[in-house]
């Protein structure tokens, strides 16, 4: 940055504090670029960048009726664009604690489902030894086992609810009433 | 890639926002004199007019550039003396209110606002102030000055008037002939 190019941006600053809104368009072309380098060292993405310079002008713009004309213009707009890019950073910062937690929340949803996994897969042994202590014929009754009954209608019905509760009193036998 | 149209809005907008921002703030002063003079004086309708006034003459001169936010901090410190000195006159001496055009009344305000309007006066006329400067600093010396006179009645509005515009006037021609 030549010294020219800060006194011009300085010079328009000062108009633009003063009320001369012809400064505008000289800030504008002058201060633009200076501030969108500034932004892109500060800001890895390109497009966030962008978003963090434009943000970083308007709030310029915004304070300018407040500038203090002795100061220099330049080094009180990279003060602004400085704690933007600060705010910015913090801002992605706090959004990737949030995603973090989000998929630290994902991986235990998941790890719940293992869990599940784990607990079915526990139901289904005890239902097996359960089912394992029933006879044949109350396994056939069922449907468990590969061959179908003899029995049809009103008996496989009544053999069916018979093999139920003896399954359901093993059950309590073994796990209790839950 | 940001589009140079909108940016260059969008930055007035921002500008004109925060200009706006900024000449608001005369609020902060404005309206607490307003109310006090209001509940001082009971005239909350003359008050609560020339307030509006002043206020708003105030945020546009602050708005437009900075000379106008000169001419409203020089024009509110010339007529703080005699808002203050009205608010005093009318607490003391109720009768003021009824008084005529002619009356003492008159004269304690004229004769308060001739220092307030040679202050403003000799500082406008060391400057390099324009005719609409002048006009600005005086109409809101004269309205803060009214804000204190309200409770005396017309003959203290004129009072205050006449001594600032004397004293700026007087002043004037006395700095332009010592230099």
């Amino acid at each position: 940055m030549d010294a020219a190019r800060r006194k011009v941006i300085h010079h328009a600053m000062v108009r633009l504090s003063d009320g001369d809104r012809t400064a505008f368009d000289v800030l504008l072309d002058e201060l633009w670029p200076v501030i969108l380098s500034f932004a892109q060292r500060g800001v890895s993405h390109g497009a966030d960048a962008e978003d963090v310079a434009q943000e970083v002008f308007y709030k310029i713009c915004a304070r300018i009726a407040d500038f203090d004309r002795e100061r220099d213009g330049l080094s009180w707009a990279f003060g602004i664009a400085s704690y933007e890019i600060m705010t910015h950073r913090r801002r992605l910062q706090r959004r990737r604690e949030v995603f973090d937690e989000a998929s630290v929340a994902g991986q235990l949803d998941g790890s719940a489902s293992q869990e599940e996994q784990l607990l079915a897969r526990e139901i289904t042994l005890a239902f097996e030894q359960a089912v394992g202590t029933l006879t044949e014929e109350d396994r056939v009754s069922l449907g468990l086992e590969g061959s179908t009954s003899e029995a049809a209608g009103p008996t496989l019905r009544k053999r069916k609810q018979r093999a139920l509760d003896r399954l359901r009193g093993i059950w309590r036998q073994i796990y209790g009433e839950s | 890639m940001v589009n140079r149209d909108e940016l260059r809005r969008g930055g007035l907008r921002a500008y004109e926002v925060g200009r706006f921002r900024t000449a608001a703030r005369a609020a902060w002063v404005l309206v607490p004199a307003v109310l006090i003079c209001a509940l001082e004086t009971g005239a909350g309708e003359t008050c609560a007019c020339i307030g509006v006034l002043l206020l708003g003459a105030s945020i546009f001169l602050r708005w437009r550039d900075r000379r106008g936010a000169d001419s409203v901090r020089d024009g509110l410190v010339a007529g703080l003396l005699p808002l203050v000195a009205g608010l005093v006159v009318a607490r003391l001496t109720p009768g003021c209110a009824e008084a005529p055009l002619l009356s003492w009344c008159t004269a304690v305000c004229l004769g308060v606002g001739l220092p307030s309007g040679a202050w403003l006066g000799s500082r406008l006329a060391r400057g390099t102030a324009t005719s609409a400067t002048w006009l600005a600093a005086g109409g809101v010396a004269i309205l803060a000055a009214s804000l204190g006179c309200a409770g005396i009645g017309l003959a203290g509005l004129v009072g205050a008037a006449a001594g600032l515009a004397l004293g700026a006037v007087s002043a004037r021609a006395f700095v332009r002939i010592a230099t």
